[in-house]
C-alpha cells in the first residue's frame, strides 16, 4: 500500500498546498493500493491512525509547502532518511503537535520517533510564494500542483475512469 | 455591589446604572484600586541597574513556534538576589480572526474562529454558535444543549491531561529535576509517596521518572487518554479539533442511544484515571512545598480569577441576554469573579459589564476616540468604550519597545484589575457559589468541591478540592488535576440527562432559524476553554458581521501591562517567582518556566532560553538526505 498524504493549513495561501492537492487527487480514481489522505492534523493523531494497522503502508509520499528559503515556487523532492533527534527535540515537536501546530517537520520527527513511518518515505515540498491568509493557491503554486498531480498519476497509475496525464519532471 | 473601580452601581431592584457624579466615567487617568503584590520598577530604573550591575542580566525565554501563535518572555534577573526584577509577556504573532470575520455571514464564525486554537477549536465553534443564537433569537432543543455540553466536557478531558503530563508534567520529571535541582531529586528518592495506594508509586522519585517525556509511563498514558477523549468527541463532533457539527440552534449530527453508549465507554475510563491524576499531583505539589516552602512563591499571584461558567441547563438556557443572569447561574460550572479569593458576582451580565480591553502596550491603535457604538448593553446597563462590543481591532505592527508597545496580546481587565483565567476558576466559583444543580456526584460546600468518583478498578472515591491558601503555579496544576475529576463527573451527569431525554422521545437536536436581514443585533457567547474563560462578542448589521471580538484565556493571562502599569498575570507570576534552581548546568530558568506553564498557555510554548550570550533554538532539519 502506498500513502499519498497532504499536510497543510486550510485557507493559508500556498501553505495549504498539501491539503488542496489531496482534495484534487481525491477526485480521481486510484488503484486500491493507493490511499490518498489528508494528514493535516495533529501528528500524534496521525500516529494513532498509523498505529491502528501497523505496517499498513510500504511506501509514503508526504506533500506540503515549507519555507526553506529557496526560490518561491520551487518544488523539492527528497527521500526521508530517519535521523535520530534528541529527547528534547522530539518533546518540543510533541508539545507543538498537541497544541495544534500542523507541519511536515513535526510529522516526520514524531513519526520517526515512534517508528511508524514507512521506511520508504518521500517528501515533496513546495517553497511557497504566498503564505498570507486566503483561499486558493498562487498562480505559480497552481502550476506546481498541476505538475505534481501529473507526476503522481504517472508514478502510481490512475484507473481508466480518468484519462491519465503525462509525467512531468519536478525538482 | 461588585465594582470598586468602574463607576457602576445598582439600584434597589439590582439594575446597574452609571453614577452621575463622575464627569468622565471611563477615563483612564485615575489609578484603580488593585490588589497585585508584584513590585515593579520603571524602565529607567531597570536600564540603570543593567548598566551598573554585572549580576543583573536580561534573560529572554523565546519559544520556537514555526506556524501557530507564539509566546516569548522577556525578563531581567538579579542573580545575587535570585529574583526576577522585570517581566514582559510577548505574544509574537498577530492572528487577526476578528478582522477576517468582518463583513461575513455570522455562520462562518463557527468554522473560521475554530482555527484560533489547535487544541480546542470546538470551544470557539460553540462560543460562536452561542453568540449567533443570542443575536438571532434561537434556542436549541434540550438534547441539542445537553449534547453540546457533553462535547465541551470531552474537550476538557482531552485538554487537561494533555497539559498535566505532556506540557507541564516534564517540568517535574526526573529528567528536569535531577538537572536543575539535584538535591531535590535525591530527597525525592527517599520520600515515600503518600498516595501510593492509588497511583502505585512507592516514592516521589518513582513518579518523577514516569513523568519523563516520551518514555515515562505517565506521559505515554496521557497520550493514550487524549486519544480516548478524541474518539469520544468525533462520535458526535465528526472531527477534532475543528468539529463539523456545531451549529447555531444545536448540533447537526444524529445522536442515538448507541452513540451515547459509545461515548460512555470512553468517559468511564476517566473515573479511575482522575483518581490517579489527582493523587499524583497532590503528592508532587506537597513534596515541593515540604522540600522548600519558597516553592509556594513560584508563580504566585493575587487570587483574582474570572470565568463565564459553562454547561447549560436545558430547562434554563433560552439564549437571551435578558435572562443571562438567571440561566448562567444554572450552569454546571457557575460563572463568577473571584477577587482576593472571594466571590464577588455570579451574574453573567455583571461579568460582561466589567470587561474592558486596553492596548497601551499592544501593537494596536486605540479605538476609543472613534465614538462609542453601544453606550449600553441590551438591558440598558452602561458599557465602557473599552468593552468588546465597542472595540475595533486596528493592528499596527511596529518595533518592540518595553516602554511602549511590546506584544500582540491586548490587556483585558475586569473592573480594571488583572485577572487569571483558569480551569481552577470553574472549581473556585462553583465551590463558593453553591449553585450547582443537585446531583449524586458533585457537592459544593461553600469552601470546597466534593467529587464522588464511581468505582472502577479502583474503589469508589470521594475527592475534595479545597480553596487554596496561596495561589501559585503548583495550585494551578493541582486545580487542573482536580478538574479532570470534576469534568468527568459533569460528563456523567450530562450523559445521564441525554439518555433520559432520548428515552422520553425528546430526540430533536437543532432548531431552524434565519439570520435577520435588517437591523442591528448583538450577541455574546459566554463559554469556556479547557484552560478557562472564553467569550465571543458579535455585532450584526443587515445580516452581516460588523464587529467580532474574541477574548481567550491566554489573552487574559498573557496580557501586557495596562494603562496603569499593572502587569498581566504571567508577568506578575514571574515577578513573584524566586530563582530556586541549583544545578551546575547553566541557567535553565526552570522556576520561571514552571510559573508560566502553570497557566497552560495556549501557544505552542516550548520555551527555550535566549540569554545575552546568544539564542538557543531548536532546529529540526527534515532535509537529512539528498534530493532524488
Amino acid at each position: 500500500m502506498i500513502l499519498v498524504g497532504g499536510v497543510g493549513y486550510t485557507f493559508l495561501g500556498d501553505l495549504s498546498f498539501g491539503a488542496i492537492l489531496v482534495e484534487r487527487l481525491r477526485r480521481r480514481s486510484w488503484p486500491s493500493s493507493v490511499a490518498i489522505e489528508d494528514v493535516s492534523y495533529n501528528p500524534i493523531t496521525v500516529m494513532d491512525w498509523l498505529r491502528d494497522v501497523p505496517d499498513r503502508f510500504d511506501r509514503a509520499v508526504l506533500i506540503s509547502a515549507v519555507e526553506r528559503g529557496d526560490e518561491p515556487g520551487h518544488l523539492r523532492r527528497s527521500r526521508w532518511t530517519a535521523t535520530a533527534h534528541s529527547t528534547a527535540e522530539v518533546q518540543a515537536c510533541v508539545a507543538e503537535a498537541v497544541t495544534g501546530s500542523i507541519g511536515l517537520d513535526n510529522l516526520l520527527v514524531i513519526g520517526t520517533h515512534f517508528g511508524l513511518l514507512p521506511k520508504d518515505t518521500t517528501v515533496i515540498e513546495l517553497e511557497p510564494v504566498d503564505s498570507g491568509w486566503g483561499e486558493g493557491l498562487s498562480p505559480v503554486a497552481e502550476q506546481r500542483a498541476a505538475e505534481l498531480e501529473s507526476w503522481l498519476v504517472a508514478e502510481f497509475g490512475e484507473l481508466a475512469s480518468v484519462s491519465p496525464a503525462s509525467a512531468v519532471e519536478i525538482g | 455591589m461588585c465594582f470598586k473601580n468602574l463607576p457602576v452601581e445598582f439600584d434597589a431592584e439590582g439594575r446597574p446604572f452609571l453614577r452621575e457624579d463622575v464627569p468622565d466615567p471611563y477615563s483612564i487617568t485615575g489609578t484603580p484600586h488593585t490588589n497585585g503584590e508584584a513590585k515593579t520598577l520603571t524602565r529607567d530604573q531597570i536600564e540603570e541597574l543593567l548598566e551598573k550591575n554585572g549580576h543583573i542580566e536580561q534573560k529572554n525565554f523565546d519559544p520556537v513556534t514555526r506556524v501557530a501563535g507564539a509566546l516569548a518572555f522577556h525578563t531581567v534577573v538579579d542573580s545575587q538576589a535570585r529574583k526576577v526584577i522585570e517581566a514582559r509577556s510577548v505574544a509574537t504573532l498577530f492572528r487577526g480572526y476578528e478582522v477576517i470575520m468582518m463583513g461575513r455571514d455570522p455562520r462562518d464564525a463557527i468554522f473560521i474562529t475554530s482555527r484560533a486554537c489547535g487544541v480546542c477549536g470546538g470551544v470557539h465553534s460553540t462560543a460562536a454558535a452561542l453568540a449567533i443564537e443570542m443575536a438571532c433569537g434561537v434556542k436549541p432543543p434540550p438534547l441539542g444543549i445537553v449534547v453540546r455540553n457533553l462535547l465541551l466536557a470531552i474537550e476538557y478531558l482531552y485538554d487537561n491531561p494533555l497539559h498535566l503530563f505532556l506540557l507541564a508534567g516534564p517540568d517535574y520529571s526526573e529528567a528536569i529535576v535531577s538537572k536543575t535541582n539535584p538535591e531535590l531529586f535525591r530527597r525525592a528518592q527517599g520520600t515515600p509517596a503518600p498516595h501510593s495506594n492509588v497511583h502505585g508509586y512507592s516514592t516521589i522519585a518513582d513518579i518523577m521518572r514516569d513523568l519523563n517525556p516520551l518514555e515515562g509511563s505517565l506521559y505515554l498514558e496521557a497520550l493514550g487518554m487524549t486519544r480516548v477523549a478524541r474518539e469520544a468527541y468525533v462520535l458526535i463532533g465528526g472531527k477534532y479539533p475543528h468539529p463539523q457539527t456545531i451549529v447555531p440552534g444545536g448540533i447537526s449530527a444524529t445522536v442515538t442511544l448507541s452513540t451515547l453508549n459509545e461515548i460512555y465507554l470512553r468517559i468511564q475510563q476517566f473515573f479511575d484515571y482522575a483518581k490517579r491524576v489527582v493523587a499524583i499531583y497532590d503528592d508532587i505539589c506537597d513534596f515541593f512545598y515540604d522540600a522548600d516552602p519558597r516553592y509556594r512563591d513560584v508563580g504566585r499571584t493575587s487570587a483574582n480569577l474570572i470565568d463565564l461558567g459553562q454547561w447549560d441547563d436545558p430547562d434554563a438556557y433560552d439564549a437571551t441576554y435578558e435572562n443571562c443572569g438567571a440561566w448562567g447561574e444554572q450552569r454546571w460550572a457557575t460563572p463568577g469573579v473571584i477577587i482576593d479569593g472571594k466571590l464577588v458576582t455570579t451574574n453573567l451580565q455583571h461579568i460582561n459589564l466589567g470587561l474592558e480591553e486596553f492596548v497601551e502596550h499592544s501593537f494596536y491603535e486605540e479605538w476609543a476616540g472613534d465614538g462609542v457604538r453601544h453606550a449600553t448593553d441590551p438591558l440598558g446597563a452602561p458599557l465602557s468604550p473599552y468593552h468588546p462590543w465597542n472595540k475595533s481591532t486596528k493592528p499596527r505592527p511596529q518595533a518592540t519597545s518595553w516602554r511602549e508597545k511590546y506584544t500582540w496580546a491586548t490587556a483585558p481587565r475586569w473592573d480594571r484589575q488583572a485577572m487569571d483565567a483558569e480551569a481552577s476558576a470553574r472549581l473556585w466559583n462553583t465551590a463558593l457559589a453553591q449553585k450547582i444543580p443537585s446531583n449524586p456526584y458533585i457537592e459544593s460546600t461553600g469552601h470546597s468541591l466534593k467529587l464522588l468518583l464511581p468505582a472502577g478498578r479502583l474503589p469508589e472515591t470521594e475527592l475534595e478540592w479545597k480553596v487554596p491558601d496561596v495561589w501559585n503555579a503548583f495550585e494551578r496544576n493541582r486545580g487542573r488535576a482536580y478538574s479532570v475529576a470534576y469534568t468527568s463527573l459533569v460528563a456523567l451527569n450530562l450523559w445521564s440527562k441525554a439518555s433520559d431525554l432520548m428515552k422520553a422521545g425528546q430526540t430533536a437536536v437543532s432548531t431552524k432559524f434565519e439570520i435577520p436581514k435588517s437591523g442591528t443585533q448583538l450577541g455574546v457567547g459566554f463559554w469556556g476553554a479547557g484552560r478557562g474563560f472564553l467569550s465571543h462578542h458579535l455585532e450584526l448589521e443587515d445580516g452581516v458581521v460588523t464587529n467580532y471580538q474574541i477574548v481567550t484565556p491566554s489573552t487574559i493571562n498573557a496580557s501586557p501591562r495596562d494603562p496603569w502599569d499593572t502587569p498581566g498575570k504571567y508577568e506578575e507570576a514571574v515577578l513573584n517567582t524566586p530563582i530556586l534552581e541549583t544545578g551546575n548546568g547553566g541557567f535553565q530558568g526552570i522556576d520561571v518556566l514552571r510559573a508560566i506553564r502553570s497557566f497552560d498557555p495556549c501557544m505552542p510554548c516550548t520555551t527555550h532560553i535566549h540569554s545575552d550570550e546568544g539564542v538557543v533554538t531548536r532546529e529540526i532539519n527534515t532535509c537529512a538526505c539528498g534530493v532524488d
